[in-house]
């Protein structure tokens, strides 16, 4: 049977207010009959104690008469039914029941039992001196049973009267309660059954008010919601029809539920002809594979894609798309719904673009230059396949990503950063300058150019970098350089060369005459010949100065230097130290050379002098003679190579070794590394012109603590001819004579001093200072058998031109030309024919006297 | 067998023991000491007394005292202490009349002392003219003595000062400290214990002649090894720490022996007390 709410409440109510009822009585009347127990055993405990004083008294008195009437006024109390004192000796001395006197305490007690209407209460009276005796007092329970008795019949009572009330109180409660949540329960019905906007009409500021309340805003919400359900699913529906891209919500075995038009448009039907086909029907065979992987996705994440595919056309043809979807719950079953998109278009596009990075790569590959560009952070996007071999990398693909730290140039990293982004931060180019790289062979040189890149939107994305490899033309660069100042140097050593030349012609010219006005003294006799070697030596050294500035005109024959270094053998020999091991390796069909051989006997010694000084504790030098044949390439990295063939001569020692800066200066005059008076620092200076003036190469290979070799290459001669002239002897006897002589040269001293040289010998002479007073002797002379002419003379004419004067004036004249170096204007348009006969400055008054008594003895020139 | 005559011994010594228990509580010496103090002051101070003396004596003293002088007299009168602690004044008739034998004194002289508040205006024994003095019961010694010494001072007892008696020393200087009484009349020893207990100082106002202090006497029928032994007990405590705890509970220095010819002038007193 259903009992109603309301009953069911107040039932409940009256049931919980029962035992609740009960519990409370029960606990009050326990906690009543403890309050009463404790107070009347407080009150017991006071009487005992307060007997027990006077039983004290009593018993230290042994006055028990005086005790009786007070414990008999005791039993005033309704509590105290009996009291006895008993002595130490357990003797009853005093009681309230005087037969109990003189009986032992025990009997007496046992006498009165313990009843649930009384108790006994003892207490032992004693002192320091031990047990006084003993007070019993019995107690009646009737005041304790009383109070409980009392507090019972009130609890009952009480009980019963709020049961009452509150089974009232219950019942009203329940139906009051019931009927709003009647009226509740219907407005719910209502709702349920469909109608809208139901109201409950129940008001209250409770619980049930509250309820009531929130099931009319709860009623309203769902109705706006439902109706914005509805909007919505319209509203949906309209994007999922109208979409441009395709939509499908298809079962998991492929059975398309739901399209829209987009969907059925990329395949080219309709979708009702679309609904009734299957996902696979429409997908190519060949994507099984690639379809399995994606339905692993969608099993695992719930969803899968994007991905790309085709679809089949119902004309046949692949449609290409992109889809991408999720699984859907709906209904209890699950789904997977699918956003499908036609991509031709972007794989049209996309291939275009593909065509035109492959066009745009293949000019960068193919421009010479090497091409890069990187991002704001340096980070490398791309280059050419130029950049990419310098980088050492295979493909220049495999420079996306990477920095300049993890390039071979790792040490230009740095620098390299700094740059790009000065040129992004500056959004200015920077361009044609250099910078070095390292590289597998070695540092190199870079021309590189380095340019901003800007988006669309004129903001800087990265740096555009091109660059060169100028190794090559510094290179080249450098020994133009170090040519041109090499020939700077020689010009200017030549130019003091000449001056001091001229001096010491002078100087050697009167000491030749003190020599000979000293030969009977000896002590002056030895001081002058002291002075002569001190001159000559000066003269060597210009001599050398001069070979390097290649304003000495020497004569050149024809050579085998296999020959020619034989015959040094002995000076090299004793040149080196004996620790020196000097081995030779010449070649056994060298080819001819046309040099000076005196200059090649000079060049060689400074070369061993200078190995011999590089191996102070001994080591071995080597020299070795060999064909050569210098190539373009070789040309290409050497500037002042000339491709052709050479013979070689290679000069190599296990000495200290050089630097390459000392190697950067070995070739200029007075350098040197050797400690102050051993050297003069022209020896190599020297070597250099030799080869120079011969048209040769020279190069030097030197590594410290290994040692030096040095190759000369002299271009290859192809003529026989070997004439030498022989050096002269002091002590020879000088040919003399009696012709006509005029000397001319600007230098007074070296005038008078030929004049002197020449008068000695015999010779009758006329001297002029410059080309136009030498013209006027010859006019007003016809006599002069020879001219004796200095070379370089002020006035604009000089002795070349003189001597093709005084020739055509008199075509008989002899001509003797004096000079200390060789200007450029020389050996041209005929007056070549005149340096055949040239005398060097400073020259010996034996040179003078063979040369004039040799130019003499010449057949005439007509 | 053994073990039945091993139980048998057991219970037996037992039985013994708990036989001469019995018997020696039923055989205890009552030590009566006169109620100088109320009952329960005498009980504090002389329950030791009584315990000590079990034990030295090796049987039990029980402390005795009485509701008042008169029947502690009257306890005397009937022989029924066995050791007493008496007055001087009934030192004769215990031991002419009782059976009792004296045993020790305490040494110092008995006087009677008129004491007052030490902050009380009265400095001399004239100034107690017209005043009240708050005594012990009347036939306290002190009281005898004091009344004597107050003649003897120029003033009449009961005319020129009031005497009024009250049940113990106690009572009378309870009612000097509320004022009640403006002197109180006291044996020597009580004074420090009653400036102890109601913390106050007091002082003499006057000090009668002295005689012979309370003395310990003891029944004849207590055997008489034991009656010396006891007087030893007694004349030994102030040579060791426990006796002389006892002895200042009693607030004397020491026992002396009781010598009978010392209380001629005792007799002599209360012939002339009868004579008054």
């Amino acid at each position: 049977m259903k009992l109603s709410l309301k009953y069911r409440i107040a039932i409940m109510i009256l049931l919980l207010e029962t035992i609740m009822m009960g519990l409370v009585l029960w606990q009050t009347l326990e906690h009543s009959l403890d309050a009463s127990r404790t107070q009347l055993e407080a009150t017991e405990q006071t009487i005992l104690n307060l007997v027990g004083n006077v039983s004290r008294v009593a018993l230290l008195t042994e006055e028990y008469a005086e005790l009786q009437p007070y414990l008999e006024n005791l039993q005033k109390d309704p509590r105290v039914l009996k009291v006895m004192l008993a002595d130490a000796q357990q003797r009853v001395v005093a009681s309230t029941h005087s037969d109990d006197i003189g009986r032992t305490f025990n009997t007496a007690l046992t006498h009165h039992n313990n009843d649930t209407e009384h108790f006994w209460r003892q207490l032992e009276i004693s002192n320091s001196n031990g047990k006084l005796g003993e007070l019993a007092i019995n107690f009646s329970n009737k005041a304790l049973l009383q109070a409980y008795t009392k507090a019972r019949n009130l609890g009952l009572t009480i009980a019963a009267f709020g049961m009452l009330i509150i089974a009232i109180a219950g019942i009203t409660t329940g139906f009051l309660l019931t009927r709003r949540l009647e009226r509740i329960t219907a407005a719910a019905q209502r709702f349920a059954k469909g109608e809208n906007l139901v109201k409950t009409g129940v008001q209250g500021n409770d619980e049930l008010g509250e309820l009531a309340h929130s099931f009319d805003s709860m009623a309203k919400s769902i109705t706006k919601k439902q109706q914005l359900l509805q909007e919505s699913e319209h509203y949906n529906r309209t994007l999922f029809e109208q979409s441009a891209i395709g939509l499908a919500l298809c079962r998991m075995n492929g059975e398309l539920v739901d399209i829209n038009s987009a969907y059925a448009r990329i395949i080219g039907r309709d979708v009702e002809e679309t609904l009734q086909l299957s996902y696979w029907d429409i997908t190519p065979k060949s994507y099984i594979r690639k379809e399995e992987h994606q339905l692993n996705c969608l099993d695992a994440t719930g969803c899968y894609g994007p991905y790309e595919k085709e679809y089949i056309h119902k004309d046949g043809h692949l449609v290409p798309v992109r889809l991408q979807g999720q699984l859907l719950e709906k209904d209890g079953e699950t789904f997977i719904w699918s956003s499908v998109e036609d991509i031709t278009s972007y794989k049209q596009a996309e291939e275009a673009l593909h065509e035109s990075q492959k066009m745009l790569q293949l000019v960068l590959d193919t421009i010479p230059v090497r091409v890069f560009w990187k991002d704001r952070n340096s980070v490398y996007l791309g280059c050419n396949k130029h950049f990419a071999r310098d980088a050492g990398l295979e493909d220049a693909e495999q420079i996306i990503g990477k920095t300049d730290f993890q390039l071979s140039w790792h040490e230009q990293a740095e620098l390299y950063r700094a740059d790009d982004q000065q040129v992004m931060q500056s959004g200015e180019a920077k361009l044609n300058y250099e910078e070095p790289q390292s590289s597998a062979t070695g540092n190199i040189w870079l021309q590189t150019s380095k340019i901003p890149l800007l988006d669309r939107h004129k903001k800087v994305f990265g740096v555009l970098g091109i660059y060169e490899d100028i190794t090559k033309r510094k290179q080249t660069e450098e020994a133009l350089r170090r040519s041109q100042k090499m020939e700077a140097i020689g010009q200017l050593s030549g130019g003091v060369a000449h001056d001091f030349n001229n001096q010491l012609g002078v100087i050697i010219g009167y000491l030749d005459f003190l020599q000979e006005y000293t030969r009977k003294d000896e002590i002056p006799h030895k001081w002058v010949n002291t002075a002569s070697h001190a001159t000559m030596r000066c003269m060597d050294l210009t001599q050398q100065l001069l070979t390097f500035s290649r304003q000495q005109n020497k004569e050149k024959t024809v050579a085998n230097l296999n020959i020619t270094v034989r015959e040094q053998e002995t000076i090299i020999k004793r040149t080196v130290t004996p620790e020196v091991e000097v081995e030779y390796f010449l070649a056994d069909t060298l080819w001819l050379t046309k040099i000076d051989t005196g200059e090649f006997h000079d060049a060689i010694l400074n070369l061993v002098i200078n190995a011999r000084d590089a191996m102070p504790n001994g080591g071995k030098l080597l020299i070795e003679t060999s064909n050569k044949h210098l190539s373009a390439d070789y040309a290409a990295l050497n500037y002042d190579a000339t491709p052709g063939d050479y013979v070689q001569l290679t000069l190599s020692d296990t000495g200290c070794g050089m630097d390459s800066e000392t190697l950067e200066h070995v070739f200029e005059p007075f350098f040197t590394t050797k400690s102050e008076g051993k050297g003069t620092g022209l020896g190599l200076a020297m070597v250099y012109g030799f080869v120079k003036r011969n048209g040769g190469h020279i190069k030097i290979y030197s590594e410290l603590g290994i040692g030096t070799t040095v190759h000369l290459y002299l271009p290859r001669s192809t003529s026989s001819e070997l004439p030498a002239m022989a050096r002269t002897n002091d002590k020879t006897e000088l040919p003399t004579g009696s012709e006509n002589i005029l000397i001319v040269d600007d230098e007074v001293n070296l005038l008078q001093l030929a004049d002197q040289y020449l008068t000695d010998l015999g010779y009758h002479t006329h001297t002029a200072k410059n080309a136009p007073q030498a013209l006027e002797i010859l006019a007003e002379n016809n006599n002069i058998d020879l001219l004796f002419s200095d070379v370089v003379m002020p006035d604009g004419m000089s002795g070349y031109e003189l001597a093709q004067q005084a020739t055509q004036q008199k075509p008989a004249l002899k001509i003797l030309l004096t000079s200390g170096f060789t200007s450029k204007t020389i050996a041209h348009n005929g007056l070549a024919r005149f340096s055949s006969h040239l005398l060097n400055k400073p020259y010996r008054k034996a040179e003078l006297a063979q040369h004039v008594r040799m130019i003499l003895d010449e057949e005439d020139n007509t | 067998m053994r073990l039945l005559l091993l139980f048998l011994l057991l219970t037996s010594s037992l039985s013994l023991s708990l036989a001469t228990e019995k018997k020696t509580q039923s055989g205890a010496y009552k030590f009566g000491v006169l109620p100088y103090l109320s009952t329960t002051r005498l009980e504090n101070i002389y329950a030791p007394v009584a315990a000590e003396l079990s034990r030295a004596l090796r049987h039990k003293v029980n402390f005795r005292t009485s509701s008042g002088h008169n029947r502690f007299l009257n306890n005397l009168k009937q022989q029924r202490y066995d050791i007493a602690l008496i007055q001087p004044f009934w030192y004769p008739p215990a031991i002419d009349q009782f059976g009792y034998q004296p045993l020790v004194r305490m040494q110092e002289p008995f006087a009677s002392l008129i004491m007052v508040p030490d902050n009380s205006p009265l400095h001399s024994i004239s100034e107690l003219k017209g005043k009240l003095i708050a005594t012990p019961p009347a036939f306290a010694p002190v009281v005898y003595m004091a009344r004597r010494a107050l003649k003897k001072a120029g003033l009449i007892p009961d005319k020129d000062v009031q005497l009024k008696a009250f049940k113990s020393v106690d009572s009378c200087f309870q009612q000097v400290f509320i004022g009640s009484a403006d002197a109180c009349i006291t044996p020597p020893f009580a004074v420090a214990v009653i400036e102890e207990k109601m913390r106050i100082k007091l002082r003499a106002l006057l000090e009668t002649t002295s005689i012979p202090n309370l003395s310990i006497v003891v029944h004849k029928r207590i055997p008489a090894d034991k009656r010396e032994r006891l007087k030893n007990i007694f004349l030994s405590w102030k040579q060791n720490n426990a006796g002389k705890k006892l002895l200042d509970r009693i607030k004397t220095q020491g026992f002396v022996p009781a010598i009978d010819k010392e209380y001629d002038m005792v007799r002599a007193f209360m012939h002339e007390i009868k004579g008054m």
